[in-house]
């Protein structure tokens, strides 16, 4: 029966191999993926080419070459079994001491794919994350789930026997489940398994930890980058404090940075680059399960507008209306932004608009929900998607409305009408104005509504001549 | 005050201290029925912090109190930082369920001293106690020593920990006496050599000895809080390493500290000091550096920050090159800018099956940016044209200093 290569496990190729080598079957004359299934299934058929065949039970391979080779299987890509082949058959015909002559092509060629696995393997003794489960009768067992680079959940697998002997536990991954009863080691498919902690009673204290052994004196993205690639990062508990972190971090750059230092420019450029790389993760702020608010929200609301808009209006959370909508002021609150904005003779379609919190959080009253006002930890928690949103759109100014808006920009808790004394800069290098939100003036008393909405418009009107001013100069980017 | 609250306090105050390996150990492995863990030789780092440190151990302060009024460390006894205190059990506990969960390789316990060395040292020796005995834990320990406590309790600290730690803290005895006048070198140094002696006692006495800290042990030293320069720091390195056998020394750049003294700089040294230290330790260790030749090629006394410690040492002996990669010893090749242990390694391999060109030496991984100008290969020689030391430092400076740093 023919074998397709993409089943091929290290034991099948072998099997398939093995009379091809012994035939003298030069690997530059194998169509391989063609011409080895059907090669394989019918060994008779093959017959010798340019080199003097070899009797089956001579096939010997040196075993450095067998760990090696069992090693490259694991390796996820196609011509993995072609070079295999070519490995084993000039080990054999041309130069039994290939292997030592790290300058040949294809030895190089393996040894940089023998590094990725052993290194997956390595990762996955690191990044594993087990999660209680409390069984039937009080028993304890752990779940992980884990996404290797490579096919290496066999091999990196035994490691955890020896450490957690005397625990039961189960590492899942998109290619199987390795299961551990205690006493031996099983692999089964993940599909089969049901039950899957979402959480566990000590990632708090863990992600506690994390936070405070960082210091963020000496933040420095690309070495964590280097060695934590951002594709393990889904299943680790602690990422989704680096956000937070690499922000508290570039703060404390933009706070040095008229120091002109070489090293700290160059640094804080750094930040900037990595903390915009990161938080845009492939799935986007609609999956982020960084805080809870997710969980009784509609949607993570974006914000919008242009691109390259050069003023930034940045909110506390989306609404009522605007969770409903998915778009940031588009309730009561915004149509008291869109009045102060022409009263300003801003055109909303000019400006990037966007939030602090991406999800709205409320509490229920009567039959409504009735907004909340986010927790620190929660800003915190959003805030690389907002940082991500200014090193993209890079506003010349932004516009804090409101004192969430301002913490999530500049990390310091101010009432607004103090911060509107103050001068502010972004890290990125934009200026900052502070201000009241709309929905204070809808919330204000009739003696005060006048002058907050006063507040607003002369600052917008504010904010439109310091583009102007600053319109022209070079950015910091 | 709440578990979490204390850690947050107490993994902050450890911070500072930049040792964080797990290496070393011997292999050992929780055994059937009873206990966990495991220690292999080669460490593992279970996550990394946006810093780009790595998080290999849960690196914490028995308790942030102290009685030592050292100027450069936060937790002196005049700083004004918020204190707590982990019970023995806590930190057990805390151990094992960030180690059942994959968190971590083991623990780092380091402490502020209170009442007294000894009884800090007990408590300190008491966690590992715990660990090792009460839970048949296997991963690893590193436990920080205090100077002055017994050699009882080091002994005993020594047969729980995989590695035992005491911290120079600075490059100069002068320095010590200013900032920290309750340490002493004498007896930090004398700890240290406590601790040797017994390490060598377990190599006489081979399996049947107890055991003896089987990671050995290491140091950290406080770069850019008082005036040395990076040679008499290399100095002080090189001379702990031949007394004491120790296995690494950190370099930690000085970080201003919240409420720091008057008496210390008020900003940091650059890190990039910290990392050119760390190239010339292991010029020293692996490539068969002395101090006194890297001394001749720094006239100020001080590292290059624009350029590696190899590269400056080359340029400052250019009589001894360009050096034949098809022929030169391996200790020629491994004074080669360029070309690290592992490349050195495949070089001397590869040769024996090929004559080795320019290509292949792409291949096997060398860095020619910086190779070019010091080697031969078999079709390949360095350019001719102005090729004076000064010239060639200005144009690798530039080429450094244009590139990001990291």
């Amino acid at each position: 029966m023919p074998i397709a290569p993409e089943t091929f496990t290290f034991e099948s190729w072998r099997h398939a191999v093995r009379p091809l080598l012994a035939a003298g079957k030069n690997a530059d004359d194998l169509l391989w993926r063609e011409h080895l299934s059907t090669a394989a299934a019918d060994s008779a058929s093959v017959t010798a080419q340019s080199t003097p065949p070899l009797d089956k039970a001579s096939i010997r391979l040196p075993r450095s070459l067998m760990a090696l080779l069992d090693r490259l299987a694991c390796y996820r890509t196609e011509d993995r079994w072609e070079l295999m082949y070519r490995l084993a058959w000039r080990t054999l015909f041309e130069n039994s001491q290939l292997l030592k002559d790290p300058a040949d092509a294809d030895v190089s060629h393996a040894m940089r794919m023998d590094r990725a696995v052993k290194r997956d393997i390595h990762k996955m003794h690191a990044f594993v994350r087990f999660r209680e489960i409390t069984l039937v009768g009080g028993v304890s067992s752990f779940f992980a789930w884990f996404e290797p680079q490579h096919e290496i959940l066999r091999k990196g697998a035994i490691f955890f026997a020896k450490r957690f002997p005397n625990m039961r536990w189960t590492i899942a991954t998109p290619d199987g489940a390795a299961v551990w009863d205690l006493s031996s080691l099983r692999f089964v498919d993940s599909g089969t398994l049901t039950e899957r902690p979402s959480a566990d009673v000590k990632e708090d204290l863990w992600r506690t930890y994390y936070r405070s052994i960082c210091n963020v004196a000496r933040i420095n993205p690309s070495a964590m980058l280097r060695e934590m690639p951002q594709l393990y990062w889904r299943n680790l508990p602690e990422a989704a404090e680096i956000g937070p972190l690499l922000q508290e971090g570039s703060a404390r750059f933009a706070a040095r940075h008229h120091q002109a230092d070489h090293e700290h420019f160059t640094r804080a450029k750094s930040v900037r680059r990595s903390l915009a790389q990161i938080v845009t993760s492939p799935e986007g702020v609609q999956s982020c399960r960084a805080c809870e608010i997710w969980q009784h929200a509609t949607q993570a609301v974006e914000g919008s507008g242009p691109e390259v808009a050069q003023l930034m209006l940045v909110g506390e959370q989306p609404g009522d209306e605007e969770d409903l909508h998915g778009a940031p002021f588009v309730g009561p609150a915004g149509k008291v932004l869109d009045e102060t904005l022409r009263a300003a003779g801003l055109d909303r379609s000019d400006l990037y608009l966007t939030n602090a919190v991406k999800h709205f959080k409320w509490e229920p009253r009567g039959k409504r929900r009735l907004h909340k006002r986010p927790s620190v930890a929660e800003i915190r928690a959003c805030n690389g998607w907002l940082q991500s949103e200014i090193s993209n759109v890079k506003p010349l100014v932004i516009v804090a409305l409101g004192a969430s808006a301002l913490l999530a920009l500049t990390g310091k808790s101010c009432t607004i009408e103090a911060a509107r004394a103050i001068q502010m800069t972004h890290a990125g290098g934009a200026r900052i104005i502070a201000t009241y939100h709309p929905s204070a003036i809808l919330r204000a008393d009739e003696k005060v509504r006048d002058r907050l909405r006063a507040s607003l418009l002369g600052d917008l009107k504010r904010a439109g001549s310091w583009l102007k001013i600053t319109r022209g100069r070079p950015t910091l980017e | 005050m709440d578990l979490e609250a204390k850690l947050a306090i107490l993994a902050d105050a450890a911070k500072y201290d930049a040792s964080c390996a797990s290496s070393g150990a011997l292999k050992r492995y929780a055994s059937p029925g009873q206990g966990m863990g495991s220690t292999t030789g080669m460490g593992i780092c279970h996550s990394y912090t946006p810093d780009g440190r790595c998080v290999s151990l849960l690196k914490i302060l028995l308790t942030n109190f102290c009685l030592y009024d050292c100027v450069y460390c936060v937790n002196r006894r005049s700083s004004d930082v918020p204190r707590a205190r982990f019970n023995v059990e806590e930190v057990v506990d805390l151990t094992l369920s960030f180690y059942r969960r994959n968190y971590i390789e083991g623990l780092f316990l380091s402490s502020g001293i209170i009442r007294s060395a000894d009884y800090t040292m007990e408590q300190m020796v008491a966690v590992a106690r715990q660990l090792r005995v009460d839970h048949q834990f296997a991963g690893y320990i590193h436990l920080k020593t205090i100077p002055e406590a017994s050699a009882d309790l080091i002994e005993s600290a020594g047969r729980y920990a995989d590695r035992l730690s005491v911290n120079i803290e600075l490059p100069s005895n002068d320095a010590l006496a200013r900032l920290a006048p309750e340490k002493s070198v004498r007896s930090i140094k004398k700890t240290m050599g406590t601790i040797r002696l017994r390490l060598d006692e377990k190599k006489a006495g081979g399996q049947r000895a107890p055991a003896f800290a089987p990671a050995g042990q290491s140091t950290q030293m406080i770069v850019g809080a008082d005036a040395s320069t990076d040679i008499n720091i290399l100095d002080t390195a090189d001379t702990l390493y031949r007394s004491y056998g120790l296995k690494r020394v950190y370099y930690s750049a000085f970080s201003p500290i919240p409420h720091s003294s008057a008496r210390l700089p008020n900003s940091a040294p650059p890190l990039l000091r910290e990392h050119r230290l760390y190239q010339a330790d292991w010029l020293l260790r692996f490539y068969g550096f002395s101090v006194s030749e890297l001394s001749h090629s720094l006239p100020t006394g001080d590292l290059n920050l624009n350029l590696d410690p190899k590269t400056v040492w080359a340029l400052a002996n250019r009589a001894l090159f360009p050096v034949d990669v098809n022929t030169a010893e391996r200790e020629v090749l491994l004074r080669v800018p360029g070309l690290g242990v592992r490349v050195v390694h495949r070089i001397l391999a590869s040769r024996r099956q090929r004559r080795l060109m320019w290509e292949d030496l792409k291949v096997l991984g060398a860095t020619l940016k910086r190779a070019q100008h010091f080697i031969v290969a078999g079709n390949y020689s360095p350019h001719a044209g102005d090729r004076s030391s000064d010239k060639l430092n200005a144009s690798m400076t530039q080429m450094n200093t244009q590139q990001s740093l990291f």
